[in-house]
Order: C-alpha cells, then structure tokens, then sequence
C-alpha cells in the first residue's frame, strides 16, 4: 500500500515550548488513524503544521508525494487535504443548504466570493446533507440545530470538497453517545463509500476501537507509541501516560 | 469479575453498533416516557426537598427550553441530567443559578424561595456555586490568584486567603503549582482549580456542567473522585449534567433523563445504567 501522508522528523518550537518534537508518522493511503494523547501533549499543533497553519521549524511533510511544508495554508486544500475543528465552524444564520454551497471551493481567485453560486450545486448539497442524516433539515438556520448535528454539517461541508483526506479534531467531544455512534457509522462510511483517508484525533477510546486501524499516542510533543488499536489499549507506556491505571 | 474491575473508566468501552438519529431518539422516548408523579421524585430523594424546582418554565429570551420542569434532591445527595444535546440538561443549572429567563414556577432552596436571586447573590448568599463546561481559568493568572478570585465576591481578602489556603492543603497537586501560571497546567489540573475555585465561597449545592468535556481518559476518572470525595466526606450536594453519561450515572445517587425539555425517565443512577431501554436511546447501547 501507498502512504498518502507522510511526516518525517518534524518538530515545531513556539518560543521555548517544544509543541512537536521530531514527529514521524505514516498514514496508508485509504485508512482511518487515530491520534490519542493527553491534554497539551501537541496533537492540535501538529494538525496546524500538516495543513500549514504555521510553518514548522523542521522536517518534511509530503502529502501524494508534495511537500506541504512550503506552501501556503491556502494552497493545501485544493490537493485535497481538508481539516475540521474541535469547536464547530458553521455559520448559524445561513441554513444548511446555503453553509453546504458556501463551502464548495471553485476557485483559489479572490474575485470568486462575488460569483453567483451555480445551480448544480443544489442537487450536490442535498446528497451529501441526505448521506450524513440531515436532509429533513436542509432549509433550518444551521444555528437551530444541536451541537451533534452541527458537527454533522461540518462534515458535509468539508466533503462537498470531495477530498482525498480529512483531518478530523475530536468530531465527538460533547456528543451525547447515542449520536456518537451515528458519527462513527457516517465515518466508516465515507471512508468506504468515497474512499476518503480519515486521520482522527480522540480522546473518547470507545470511538477509537471501534473506528481506527492504527493508533498514534502522543506525550509532551513526542511519538509516545504507536500501533494496532488492541496494542496500544494494553501499552504500558501509553497506560501510564494517558490511559490511566486499569 | 471484581469490583475493581467492574467500575466504569474514563469514557466506558462498549460497542457502536446502535445508531439511531436524534429525532428517532425522541419519538421512541415519547413511547416509554411515563408520567412522572412528584411522589416518585420525592422517594427518589428521601422524601427530602432540600433543593426543590417546582413546575419551571424557562428559556433564553422568549425560547422556551424547560416545560413544567420538576427536581426534588436531598443534602448530600448527587443528581446527573443526561439526555441528547439540545435537551435542556444545562438549562436546568442555568435555571438553578439565574441565568435563564424564567417565565413561571420556582427554585426553593430549604423552603427558601431562590428564584429571583441573581447568580452573585445565589452565591454570596444562597450557597450555590456553579461550575462552567468551558475553559474557565484566567490563564495569565497564577493558580493561587485563580482561587483568590473564587473569593472576590466576598470583598474580604483575609477570608478567600483562608479558604485558599484550605483548599491548597487538601489538594497538593494544586498546591505543587500554587505560584505557577494557570495557563501551564494540564486539562486535568485546569478541572481541578475550577473545582477548587468554586469551593472558596464554601458553597453548600454545586452545579458542575459536563466535568468530564474534552478530558483525556485518565483525567475523567480522577475528576468523578474528586467530586465523590465532596459529596461523601464534605456532604456537598452535587446535580451534574454529564454526556459521559455511563459515568455520571455510575457517580450519582439519581439520574434524570431528559429529552425535549421534559423529564422522560428517572431512577437510582445504577438502576438507569442497568435499565436496557434508556442504554440503547441514551447510553449508545
């Protein structure tokens, strides 16, 4: 199998505080990964450096063979890298139709914010709101809808990208269970059905061992471990760091 | 299998396999919700209403969330809210402190009518302390000037000093980093002095909104052992809303499902846990 991501040796400095420290991790081209560790341990800094939210002090990231390390964060996405956050980022005024179309990038012009939104986009919204359950809400002030369903809707508006991957931050923090498995089944399945790479941090390990293949645990900015969702459960590394005592 | 064993750790195992959509959720809990008596409140609670929430109404602006909302908890007691997201579970502690409008029905603490306090007075004067869902810690605050600033209602330095330094003794963990920025602690420290803070007022009811948000696995565990310790050897009267709700109920005395604003079904918390119905609808099977 082929990597689709790569990330060799990269370590990310804010002042003093070393965030990421000589980071190498592989993501296999058509997998789900997870990304555990505690608080502060640079999970979400080492998102921002993939996608190039900041530049990182050193190291390579190749994402299909492209080094995204030199790019600018405009310039990632339309590879077909995409990233959705741990607090949701919709507009709560707009409905769900109108967040849907908003989201479909056209083109990298500046101009293009004025353009007219084409009609074809309509029918590609809906599929998309129908496949992740929110269909019957399609015309709702995306503001009305709970937090679990907005987290939905982020989803949808990161797929009518059609990406290659996504980088999912902790898509179930503050979810009540029931729709923690709705997530968890839409996950298995985009991943299936669109063949889009899914990279997911976690802290919920019922979400994990249930949706990963394989598990990196990060502590204090390093790689702490990494393997299997079953290995990792039982690493004694990953216990005493993370885990706690069982 | 040991006790030991049996307990429910960080956020609980279990499988996924039940995915039902939140509107699935609440037409089936329309089907098994029953009309719930005050006498079932009541036995629930010793028969005490030390804390009492009588037919409340109650939104944000003219959004009404709760309807005909009841709550009956003794001393001492715990109480976890669960239920989907949007159900009302946090607006009935913003109902308890004062952050919500509130169009009929009343809060009694001890026969006391409390419902018109401001949330400054519900603490200064009532004994009600709550403890936010978000981040809360002022971050370029040390963490003793975080505890300080529990106490800055009292407009007495000397007294929050004493509490501080109570509470400074009781948990080292904190103490360790007394002089340190807020900012550096972890996730589970952070929790720790939003607890900590809320204890300077020497509150007597503590409403903790979901203590488990966003904390690594470790962590939660250690949280729900704090609170235990308040309510078992301080006999804080605690009422939590928790999505983690295998553990919360795993903590609580008692346990509230709510759903649309309205109570749908209510029990010991280990009897919910145990309960097949509200584990598919609530718990995620």
């Amino acid at each position: 199998m082929t990597n689709i991501l790569e990330v060799n040796n990269v370590s990310k400095y804010f002042g003093g505080v070393k965030a990421n420290e000589d980071i190498s991790l592989n993501i296999e081209q058509g997998s789900i990964v997870g990304l555990i560790g505690p608080n502060g341990s640079g999970k979400t800094t080492l998102f921002n450096s993939i996608v190039g939210t900041h530049p990182i002090d050193k190291g390579s990231i190749k994402f299909e063979g492209t080094e995204l390390s030199t790019l600018l964060v405009n310039e990632i996405p339309p590879l077909g890298l995409l990233r959705t956050f741990q607090q949701t980022k919709i507009y709560g005024q707009m409905t769900c139709m109108m967040n849907m179309k908003i989201s479909k990038k056209t083109s990298n012009n500046y101009f293009s914010m004025f353009e007219k939104i084409p009609k074809e986009l309509d029918e590609e919204a809906e599929q998309i709101l129908s496949f992740v359950g929110l269909y019957e809400k399609r015309h709702l002030r995306a503001g009305e809808l709970s937090f679990g369903q907005q987290k939905l809707l982020e989803l949808a508006m990161a797929l009518m990208n059609e990406p290659k991957m996504l980088m999912l931050d902790e898509p179930t923090a503050g979810i009540n269970p029931t729709l923690i498995n709705g997530i968890i089944d839409r996950l298995i399945k985009i991943n299936d059905k669109y063949k889009i790479t899914l990279f997911v941090i976690e802290h919920n390990m019922r979400v994990v061992m249930n949706l990963v293949q394989h598990v990196y645990c990060m502590a204090h900015g390093k790689l702490l471990a990494d393997g299997k969702p079953e290995e990792i459960k039982n690493n004694k590394k990953v216990i005493d760091a993370y885990l706690g005592a069982h | 299998m040991s006790e030991e064993e049996k307990k429910i750790r960080g956020y609980a195992g279990g499988k996924v396999d039940t995915v039902i959509s939140v509107d699935e959720v609440q037409d089936e809990s329309e089907k098994i919700r029953s009309k719930i008596s005050n006498q079932e409140l009541l036995k629930l609670s010793n028969q005490s209403k030390y804390l009492e929430i009588k037919d409340l109404n109650a939104g944000y602006g003219k959004m009404q969330i709760l309807h005909n909302f009841n709550l009956t908890i003794d001393r001492g007691q715990s109480l976890c809210l669960i239920g989907p997201n949007g159900a009302g579970k946090s607006t009935v502690l913003h109902s308890i402190y004062g952050f919500t409008n509130i169009y009929s029905g009343d809060v009694l603490l001890e026969d006391e009518n409390v419902t018109k306090l401001s949330p400054a007075e519900k603490l200064k004067t009532a004994g009600v302390a709550y403890i936010l869902q978000d981040n809360s810690v002022f971050p370029d605050m040390t963490v003793e000037e975080n505890l300080l600033m529990g106490g800055f209602i009292k407009g007495k330095e000397e007294e929050s000093r004493e509490a501080a330094n109570k509470v400074l003794k009781k948990y080292t963990r904190l103490a360790e980093r007394r002089n340190q920025k807020a900012k550096v602690l972890s996730g589970g420290e952070r929790r720790l002095l939003e607890i900590s803070r809320a204890l300077i007022m020497n509150p007597e009811v503590l409403l903790v909104d979901e203590p488990s948000i966003g904390l690594e696995p470790k962590y939660i565990d250690m949280v729900f052992e704090i609170l235990e310790d308040l309510q078992k050897n301080e006999k804080k009267t605690i009422i939590l809303v928790e999505q983690n709700a295998k553990k919360g109920l795993e903590f609580a005395d008692i346990g509230y499902v709510l759903v649309s604003g309205e109570t749908a079904i209510v029990g010991e918390g280990d009897e919910l846990l145990k309960n097949e119905e509200v584990g598919r609808l609530f718990l995620g099977g």
